[in-house]
């Protein structure tokens, strides 16, 4: 009946609906997807699976995800128990496909958040939120990039996948960590969580392609030297100080890094910690920004999001450094509590995409800028 | 909302004839027809507000005796209400409708659906906006195979979610297994 209605009279209809409700009608059949994907065009991202609420969210740039469906197994945990008695109906139940198996589920409601939970059995716990992920990509028309956020004390339950676009882990245990990224394939952006556990400067993290570190008080001089991924972003390190970027940088320049594209320090505003702008340039041989020789916006090679007070890619007018062996040039921006540093391995970079934005809600009520599409 | 309804009762200069598909006649005080879109431009194109003006009957070919009863009733209910404003549409799931509403649409859902197309074809935004919030309430909080119950959709999905992966049985996997949830171990006693 519904899919007869004039689209009008549908999308009023769909508006009025949660996103959990748009799944499930889009799994009704081929005309009801049709009609979510339809309805949905733009209005999200991304989806992410996220381990510490064990849901499914779908995400639209700037804004955090909204949550979809929570799974949950008949593993025993403490928050399954509290989930499992506060329903009492268990008539309604859902299939999904995974991987050639059947993967029955039943369904409860949240208490609070009016979400659906899907229950499994224990040996489909890694299974179906992979099967959900792909159902959802596919109802809400999103691209199907493979974005986890989770815990490494719940291992035992990552989804069934050793390939992944976008992960954000926090982990106490540096052995258990080095484990996980030698089976696992991330193609795009890494964020860790390490948290004071010291890092070997042969550790495979240090070899992640593009990493945001949060909060890395294990951060040495050795580590900037030592990162062997394209771009690194460490926010709110705890030993770093002007000397350690000064032999940063001249180890840039003496070495032959091919492969670093930007380096990127963010000291806490509460902390006493400065770098000392005027110290770095002094022991550098840097020259003004010459437009001849490359171009004024740097551009970012990845898709990994993070906000700025200011347009961080803007480099007119910044201070350049050249690598005599080969050329290169690197733009070097200090100031008190930032340091960057963009390699331009192409000096005139097409910048039409990945410009930024002001985020819609941004913190304190002041505008920050973040690169997307 | 609800309004206080003045004794005064239309007069034969102030009333146009709509006649269904069923070809049932029906007398319409212009007041009425102020709450549809589609009458009211009608009414202003052929100046059927003007007493010297002669009304022919207007036919409404998509809408049935039934379905012109209901919303004749809908109309002198809400005769007196402020016009309708776009922005008076508030998307929301939380539903709740004026006692009288939710008798008024307490009917079949395929009845609500032909109801909702007459309030689109006649352009009657209260009605339209009212029939979909209830529609949304009658899907919302539900799985998937209550919604294809109430709206009546057939599967045309060989997989329940589709994931093109081909199809094959986990012989291990019985659905009995699953038809009484428990969690595993046991979970305490409370």
């Amino acid at each position: 009946m519904l899919l007869k209605l004039p689209y009008l009279a549908q999308f009023t209809i769909l508006k009025h609906l949660e996103l959990h409700d748009h799944f499930f009608l889009g799994v009704c059949s081929k005309r009801a997807r049709n009609l979510i994907k339809c309805f949905s065009r733009n209005k999200n991202d991304s989806s992410v699976i996220n381990l510490y609420s064990f849901c499914i969210q779908l995400q639209k740039t700037g804004f955090l995800g909204k949550d979809v469906v929570m799974w949950a197994s008949c593993y025993y945990r403490p928050e399954n128990e509290t989930l499992y008695r506060s329903n009492t109906n268990w008539n309604r139940s859902i299939i999904f496909w995974y991987k050639d198996k059947k993967i029955k589920c039943k369904i409860s409601f949240h208490s609070t958040k009016g979400i659906p939970i899907l229950w499994c059995k224990d040996k489909y716990k890694r299974m179906l939120p992979m099967a959900i992920y792909h159902s959802i990509c596919e109802i809400f028309s999103i691209s199907p990039i493979i974005q986890i956020k989770f815990e490494m004390s719940r291992l035992s339950e990552f989804p069934d996948t050793n390939e992944i676009d976008n992960v954000i882990i926090g982990c106490r245990d540096k052995d258990q960590i080095e484990e996980f990224l030698k089976n696992v394939i991330i193609r795009n952006a890494t964020q860790l969580w390490l948290g004071s556990c010291q890092l070997s400067v042969d550790s495979v993290i240090l070899s992640l392609e593009h990493a945001l570190f949060w909060s890395p008080k294990w951060l040495i001089k050795e580590h900037l030297i030592s990162f062997r991924g394209q771009t690194a972003l460490f926010v709110d390190p705890r030993t770093i100080g002007t000397d350690d970027l000064i032999d940063f940088i001249l180890h840039w320049q003496q070495g032959k890094n091919m492969k670093l594209e930007s380096l990127v320090i963010i000291l806490n505003d509460y902390e006493s910690l400065k770098f000392d702008k005027e110290k770095v340039f002094e022991k550098l041989d840097a020259k003004p920004w010459n437009p001849e020789r490359r171009a004024g916006r740097f551009k970012k090679s990845t898709a990994m999001r993070f906000s700025f007070l200011t347009d961080f890619l803007d480099c007119t007018g910044q201070m350049d450094i050249e690598r005599e062996s080969d050329g290169l040039l690197a733009t070097v921006i200090v100031r008190e509590k930032q340091f960057f540093f963009f390699v331009w391995h192409v000096p005139f970079p097409n910048t039409s995409v990945d410009q930024p934005f002001t985020l819609p809600h941004s913190l304190a009520g002041i505008p920050q800028f973040q690169i997307g599409q | 909302m609800s309004c206080e309804e003045p004794t005064t009762s239309p007069t034969p200069e102030n009333n146009i004839t709509v006649v269904s598909s069923d070809g049932k006649e029906f007398l319409l005080d212009l007041k009425l027809t102020e709450q549809s879109e589609t009458l009211a431009r009608l009414i202003s194109n052929f100046e059927y507000d003007r007493t010297d003006v002669k009304k022919d009957p207007v036919p409404l070919g998509n809408i049935t005796s039934a379905q012109m009863q209901k919303i004749i009733e809908w109309l002198q209910h809400h005769r007196y209400y402020p016009k309708w404003e776009q922005n008076d549409i508030h998307y929301s799931t939380s539903f709740t409708f004026e006692t009288w509403v939710e008798e008024y649409l307490n009917i079949p859902n395929n009845e609500m659906f032909e109801l909702l197309n007459a309030a689109n074809y006649l352009n009657i935004p209260r009605l339209f906006s009212t029939i979909c919030r209830i529609m949304a309430s009658r899907i919302t909080g539900k799985s998937a195979e209550q919604i294809r119950t109430v709206l009546n959709i057939k599967t045309d999905v060989k997989n329940d979610v589709y994931t093109g992966i081909p199809i094959q049985e986990d012989s291990s996997s019985s659905e009995d297994g699953m038809s009484e949830i428990s969690l595993s171990p046991s979970p305490p006693p409370i």
